[in-house]
């Protein structure tokens, strides 16, 4: 992208989207405005050809005078000795280790308070991989980007090494005696002026330690305080039902006979359950697969229907059947209109005269019999607490209790205020900052986070807390005492520079802790390292407070965690205890559900003005978690930092998104204004500058900012390579009475301009139709693709639909047709074009492909991450990823498509003010017939007989050709060794498996060659074992007695059995990365030819894989088919289930 | 008529003092050569003015050295052919300084200990594994305690330190061999690691390049044996009375078929061994 691109002409964009038809997709603005920068990332893969060594602080001619001499010495290369290794086998090996093999190990990881299980891949002792645990609620099997991204978190170099007092480093026993002294001089005055700074906890040891703490200390003080903290969700579930508890929502529910029970009509008050929420992994995982319809080996002909109504644009907003944007501050009233049709007491409004279509279909849909307890109304935890408390109402009226939603006793330790209420964590740290600042804190402990930085703008917590260290006695000894235990030190982290001393925290991979799910499913964090550094836990601090002198060294982790877990359990609790560790899961400790019912709907109904925001002609700004690197925590992470954001595709940087609409109006004050042009937005007197992205889809007046970046101190990859703050700190505008929206947004231009860096046109490919005939050159150009003249040439633009979306009545009513999906994308394929190349035998061994479903995948980022993790693939940095240089194997691919009616279209509506928005997750096609492979002039990427599409990196001499010849644009280039600098540490994540490449060769997907290779072999070990074992039975069997024989007859009919159904398992358990991460089964991987099953009467029957099923769905279709490049991986259309009183007439 | 003929009648001039005295037959001459050759007048007579940079002797050298450049790399590419393959190279047959001198001579050959008992995992994993400090403590905490050489293993077992081989069979890191295919699929120890109860001091017998591991999987047959032999030093299939009258390739043909060993196009696959 050059410098200062040229905004995409909106007015142009809009023309070019409302002359599309109905079922067309396209990447971005830029592509509809066709900006120069569009057609070149199409056009030119490498878009810069002068290669560059600035970073290497190379010069051209350097290089090559370099590279002459290294071709002269290529051949004494050759003749080089092998370098010398060591082997160190153990002392005394443990039992279960082998070397070579991976062990895994289920743990927890908190993530913001709430539980997630994993399993840890360890090799040798050296962890390399989380993947998701399947026995645990909150994860299914799945994963998000930040559990797979944790763990290069545990070998951040920058991660701190040591206890710093004041700056200097010192050690942890000076810290005890401190803190011992202090606590033991406060003993007599019941802890006056201590207090501890928490996160959201829901760790039961960690509870029961500060419930302790403050036994022992009944003056001292806990406050709860985290940037996410769902106080909303809570302060709504206090407001409806009189007392604290947890909502858990169920999308799918088995009954005693384990038969599932879907929500079929959901209604989204601004909830992104799909990923934001600590429950997101289960919500949807239940929620698609109340969506996936398959009509061939399995039967489900119905969906789920999501209404999303949203201020923001979320995931679940871009799954919606419907999706209705609003600004943040008219959800309250769009959900008092809806609770008033609903026929619910109060003084409700009836809501705006536009969305009366809207509230009309939802109601019919809500109230219709069949949907009788199988509805759900979920209200965001952006939402106030009076939305949630409508939601609950509008559930209990619904049937819905007891079905689709219930409630527990909460799961997270409240905050308690000084008058003894529950409080929101807002509340809770406003309240902390204004003891600090009159004077009646002397003795701070932060336990994890960022406060420092993650305060909301209107919270001096920072400043009160340097002036807290900062007090000296008049003889310049420190008067008051602050530590904050976190992942960095004072020169990485606002909060341990502020602090007098800094604890090393521990990573949940090197400290025994406990932490509980969103159900109060609890499971113990079981280490698979000792701390790399000097790092202790949150128990393990809290453990110092509680113990007295007299009982000095204080316990391990391990001892703490089995203590308290030991009075939980009557009997055997070794046996429990190594069951827990082993499953991950704390057996019986869901919490189960309690009886609540709405309190008087009084409170509801006068929904206070102070926390609804009037809705005013100025902007709004919503406030949102990163989707990248969360709250700041991550900011430090490689991985994350390089993924690309959803919806903008922006990497390394935030941005305040705004509609094109919004921009439009902006333009009257501000002409010119373009994507990266820095505009200063003021709340209250606070002024943030920040760049401005176009994104279709945000709703009108809405500014979406998103929390994480522009703290002052950070590791290398937090920062900008100068140091400066990366991105901007929109933690600065938010405000503590509502932390999710700001209204009356100010803004002026600063005249400043910030080179945003997006991957949304990288990669593009290309679907300009080939025209056989040479007198259609002409319409090679983009128009073409709008007005083809002949009906050849429609077809032919159809035939290169990359996404095809139908809905599910029209599914319904023309699946049987042969041809379904090809229809939706436009015609039949074409016939085969001959091949000069023999062809190779596909029938036999295994034939590994792909499927990857777009009705399933919601876009989470999950694949890529693991992808990058499985695979040891480079970050390569911003300035890299602009030149198109991004080095993910998978990538996603987001479309956007009109989501009005034709209608909707006549009367002039935007066509960008609410896309459609399709993800497709992109890896290496495996093509039967590789257009990679033909153009190699070195043989370098070569075909298997299993069909895969080998990279021979040795060979790779860096031509590039294959990735021009390649239409997917799957394939990348190491311009640099990227993994040259890469810190020791951070080499020990490296997945042994998988070669690390170097500088000048191509890779690419390998469809996780590293797992089916060992798939392979144990089964090869496995049916090589069994059969001989059946030969040494049947030469024992002659001349064996006629009882013998007959057992021998059974044995070997057993191994026989054996040896084809754990072929077939083996099979079915093999995943690659990616799929193993999805949360929402999107991707499913195997050998697609069918593999013989023993059936109870001893006959092998050829049965299909989970993939090979998949494959014979109707709405399987091939990307860019009519190049007859047979591609393996294929996708399944999208398929949607609008509400037919909105959409008569839809198909698409 | 070539240009060539031309110049072999006429002579270009050899000094510039006979330049000087060019005669009228020669101007005509170079009327007539630049006219077949196509040259302008101007052009013959700057080459003429032009000094001469070769001798003929020049052409023969130019012939002999086509023939010298071909023998020169034929011969280069001997020598690096030899160097590649040499045991400076490749550490086939080179013996690595061990901490402590490990005899398989005397532990295989003379006390008959089972492969197995030391590379505990060879048919498990891809790693044969070297045995823990332990499993040499299992004999030698009670057997030659005192002995000198023995020093390292107790103070390994004393202190807790692992001992620190040097690697002898390193194969670089881009390939992934695994032991235990191998070995459940009857390729003998001896195939690739040769007559260890013959090694007082443990050396790779093999090249381990890429040709050699080819060679196998190129012609499987030639080299499997049955699964119960694989630790058998000593396999010879022209005397197996297991499977009598059978040669090795007509045995390894029949076990290639039973052990479902994959089809040698794929045996030669590259992600067979690279990823």
């Amino acid at each position: 992208m050059s410098k200062g691109a040229p905004q995409p002409d909106l007015s142009q964009a809009r023309e070019r989207a409302a002359a599309l038809p109905g079922d067309a997709a396209w990447r971005s603005l830029d592509e509809l405005a066709r900006t120069d920068d569009f057609r070149e990332a199409v056009e030119r893969e490498f878009p810069s050809a002068v290669m560059d060594f600035e970073n290497d602080g190379w010069s051209r001619r350097n290089f090559l005078r370099l590279m002459g001499a290294s071709m002269a010495l290529a051949g004494v290369y050759g003749c080089s000795e092998r370098p010398s290794d060591k082997i160190v086998p153990y002392v005394s090996q443990p039992e279960q280790i082998v070397p070579g093999m991976p062990l895994y190990f289920a743990t927890a990881m908190p993530l913001n308070g709430y539980g997630y299980g994993v399993l840890a891949e360890s090799h040798e002792g050296r962890p390399t991989k989380i993947e998701g645990n399947p026995d645990h609620p909150a994860s299914l099997g799945g994963t998000n980007v930040f559990i797979q991204a944790s763990i290069l978190q545990l070998y951040d170099p920058e991660r701190s090494r040591d206890v710093e007092r004041a700056g200097v480093v010192s050690t942890w026993e000076s810290f005890t005696r401190e803190m011992r002294d202090r606590l033991d001089a406060k003993r007599m005055s019941g802890g006056e002026g201590i207090r501890i700074l928490a996160g959201t906890i829901t760790s039961p040891t960690l509870t029961s330690q500060l419930d302790q703490f403050l036994r022992d200390f009944p003056k001292a003080r806990v406050h709860h305080y985290d940037p996410l903290a769902r106080s909303n969700t809570d302060a709504g579930a206090r407001r409806a039902f009189g007392r604290p508890v947890s909502t858990i929502h169920q999308f799918r529910r088995f009954d005693s006979e384990n038969r599932p029970h879907d929500a079929r009509v959901i209604v989204s008050l601004d909830d992104d359950f799909l990923f934001e929420n600590p429950s997101s992994l289960q919500y949807s995982r239940h929620f698609i697969a109340a969506r996936q319809v398959r009509v061939r080996h399995a039967w489900q002909t119905t969906m789920n229907r999501l209404y999303m109504i949203e201020s923001g644009f979320s995931l679940t907003g871009s799954m919606a059947d419907h999706r209705i944007p609003l600004k943040p501050s008219n959800i309250g009233e769009f959900a008092a209109a809806l609770a008033k049709r609903l026929g619910m007491p109060g003084a409700l409004g009836e809501g705006q005269s536009a969305w009366a279509r809207y509230l009309d279909a939802i109601v019919s849909d809500l109230r219709k019999p069949e949907n009788k307890g199988a509805t759900l109304i979920i209200a965001g935890e952006s939402q106030p607490a009076e939305v949630h408390a409508l939601a609950h109402a509008m559930n209990a009226a619904l049937g819905n209790v007891g079905r689709t939603v219930y409630y527990t006793e909460p799961v997270e330790r409240l905050a308690i205020g000084a008058d003894g209420r529950t409080i929101s964590a807002f509340e809770s740290l406003a309240e902390l900052t204004g003891d600090m600042n009159g004077g009646r804190v002397d003795t701070l402990l932060i336990l994890g986070g960022n406060p420092a930085y993650t305060a909301p703008g209107d919270v001096p917590f920072a400043n009160a807390l340097l002036a807290l260290t900062t007090t000296k006695r008049s003889d310049g000894s420190y008067t008051n005492l602050t530590a904050h235990l976190g992942m960095y030190g004072g020169q990485f982290d606002d909060t341990s520079y502020r602090c007098q001393w800094h604890l090393p925290e521990a990573h949940y991979l090197e400290a025994w802790g406990d932490v509980r799910a969103f159900d109060g499913t609890a499971s113990i964090i079981q280490p698979l390292i000792a701390p790399l550094h000097k790092g202790r836990s949150a128990v393990e601090v809290m453990d110092i407070l509680l113990t007295p002198a007299s009982q000095y060294p204080s316990k391990s982790g391990y001892e703490i965690v089995r203590e308290y877990w030991r009075g939980q359990v009557s009997d055997s609790f070794d046996a429990a205890w190594n069951g827990w560790l082993q499953r991950g899961v704390i057996e019986g400790s869901k919490y189960p559900a309690v009886s609540v019912s709405p309190a008087a709907h009084a409170p509801i109904a006068g929904s206070s003005p102070t926390t609804i925001p009037a809705a005013g002609g100025t902007l709004e700004i919503i406030f949102r978690a990163d989707p990248s690197i969360g709250d700041g925590t991550f900011a430090n992470n490689g991985w994350l930092q390089e993924t690309p954001k959803f919806f903008t595709k922006l990497v390394w940087d935030n941005a305040a998104l705004i509609s094109p609409k919004t921009a439009d109006a902006l333009r009257q004050q501000h002409p010119e204004l373009a994507d990266g042009h820095m505009l200063s937005f003021g709340v209250d007197g606070r002024k943030v500058a920040a760049p401005i992205m176009v994104l279709p889809g945000v709703p009108d007046g809405v500014v979406i900012m998103h929390l994480g970046y522009g703290a002052q101190r950070g590791g290398s990859t937090a920062l900008e390579s100068d140091g400066t703050p990366r991105g901007f700190n929109a933690y600065a505008l938010r405000g503590s009475g509502s932390p999710w929206f700001a209204t009356g947004v100010s803004h002026e231009k600063t005249g400043a301009f910030h080179q945003l860096v997006a991957t949304r046109n990288h990669h593009a490919m290309d679907t300009l139709p080939r025209f056989d005939e040479p007198s259609h050159h002409e319409s090679l150009k983009p128009d073409a693709i709008e007005n083809p003249a002949t009906d050849e040439e429609q077809r032919e633009v159809n035939n290169r639909k990359l996404v095809r979306t139908a809905t599910l009545q029209y599914f319904n009513e023309s699946e049987k047709h042969r041809f379904f999906v090809q229809e939706l994308g436009g015609d039949v394929e074409k016939k085969p074009l001959l091949s000069l190349y023999p062809g190779w035998d596909y029938s036999k061994g295994y034939q590994w492909g792909m499927s990857i479903d777009m009705q399933s995948c919601i876009g989470c980022n999950a694949c890529m991450v693991a992808c990058v993790s499985e695979n040891n693939i480079a970050v390569v940095g911003r300035e890299q990823v602009a030149r198109q240089r991004d080095m993910h194997w998978i990538r996603i691919d987001q479309y956007f498509g009109s989501s009005l009616t034709k209608e909707q279209m006549d009367h002039g509506e935007d066509p960008l003010a609410n896309p459609r928005v399709f993800h497709q997750p992109v890896p290496c096609m495996h093509c039967e017939n590789a257009p990679c492979e033909v153009v190699c002039p070195v043989g370098a990427t070569v075909h298997s007989p299993e069909g895969v599409n080998e990279m021979v990196y040795n060979r790779c001499v860096g031509t590039r050709y294959c990735s021009n010849n390649c239409p997917y644009k799957v394939r990348r280039f190491n311009f640099f060794n990227y993994m040259k600098n890469s810190d020791e540490l951070f080499n020990l994540q490296h997945n042994p498996q998988v070669t690390v490449r170097s500088r000048g060769v191509m890779e690419k997907c390998t469809y996780c060659v590293q797992r089916l290779t060992r798939t392979r072999i144990e089964i090869e070990k496995m049916i090589v074992g069994l059969e001989q074992r059946q030969k040494a039975l049947s030469e024992e069997r002659t001349g064996a007695t006629p009882e013998r024989q007959h057992s021998i007859d059974r044995e070997i009919a057993e191994l026989k059995r054996r040896r084809h159904n754990e072929e077939f398992e083996k099979l079915e358990n093999l995943q690659t990365a990616c799929q193993q991460a999805c949360p929402t089964d999107a991707i499913v991987f195997g050998s697609i030819l069918p593999v013989p099953v023993m059936n109870d009467q001893g006959a092998a029957l050829p049965q299909l894989t989970k993939v090979g099923k998949l494959k014979q769905e109707p709405t399987d279709y091939s990307l860019l088919a009519d190049l007859t490049t047979k591609p393996r991986t294929t996708y399944m259309a999208r398929l949607r289930n609008p509400n037919p009183d909105l959409e008569p007439e839809a198909k698409a | 008529m070539s240009w060539r003929r031309q110049t072999r009648r006429h002579p270009l001039p050899r000094s510039k003092s006979i330049i000087a005295d060019t005669t009228i037959r020669q101007s005509i001459d170079a009327v007539e050569f630049s006219r077949l050759c196509g040259l302008a007048n101007a052009d013959y007579i700057a080459a003429l003015r032009m000094a001469q940079l070769f001798h003929p002797s020049a052409n023969t050298i130019a012939r002999g050295s086509i023939l010298g450049v071909v023998l020169l790399s034929g011969v280069v590419g001997a020598v690096l052919w030899y160097i590649e393959n040499s045991p400076y190279v490749t550490w086939a047959g080179v013996i690595r300084e061990q901490p402590v001198p490990f005899s398989h001579e005397h532990h295989v050959g003379g006390l008959g200990i089972d492969c197995r008992y030391c590379h505990a995992q060879v048919e498990d994993s891809n790693f044969a594994g070297l045995p823990p400090t332990k499993t040499c403590m299992t004999c030698h905490s009670v057997l030659w305690t005192n002995a000198q050489m023995l020093q390292p293993v107790r103070d390994s077992w004393r202190d807790g330190r692992p001992i620190i081989w040097q690697r002898v069979h390193n194969l670089p890191h881009y390939v992934y061999f695994d032991h235990s295919i191998h070995v459940n699929k009857g390729v003998g120890c001896v195939t690739c690691h040769g007559q260890v109860d013959r090694m007082p001091l443990m050396y790779q017998n093999a090249t381990l390049q890429m040709a050699w591991c080819l060679n196998c999987h190129r012609q499987p047959e030639k080299f499997i044996r049955p699964r119960e032999q694989v630790f058998n030093l000593y396999y010879d299939p022209a005397h197996d009375p297991a499977h009598p009258d059978e040669t090795q390739e007509s045995l390894g043909t029949k076990l290639i078929e039973e052990y479902h060993i994959l089809p040698k196009q794929q045996l030669q696959d590259c992600y067979t061994c690279h990823r």
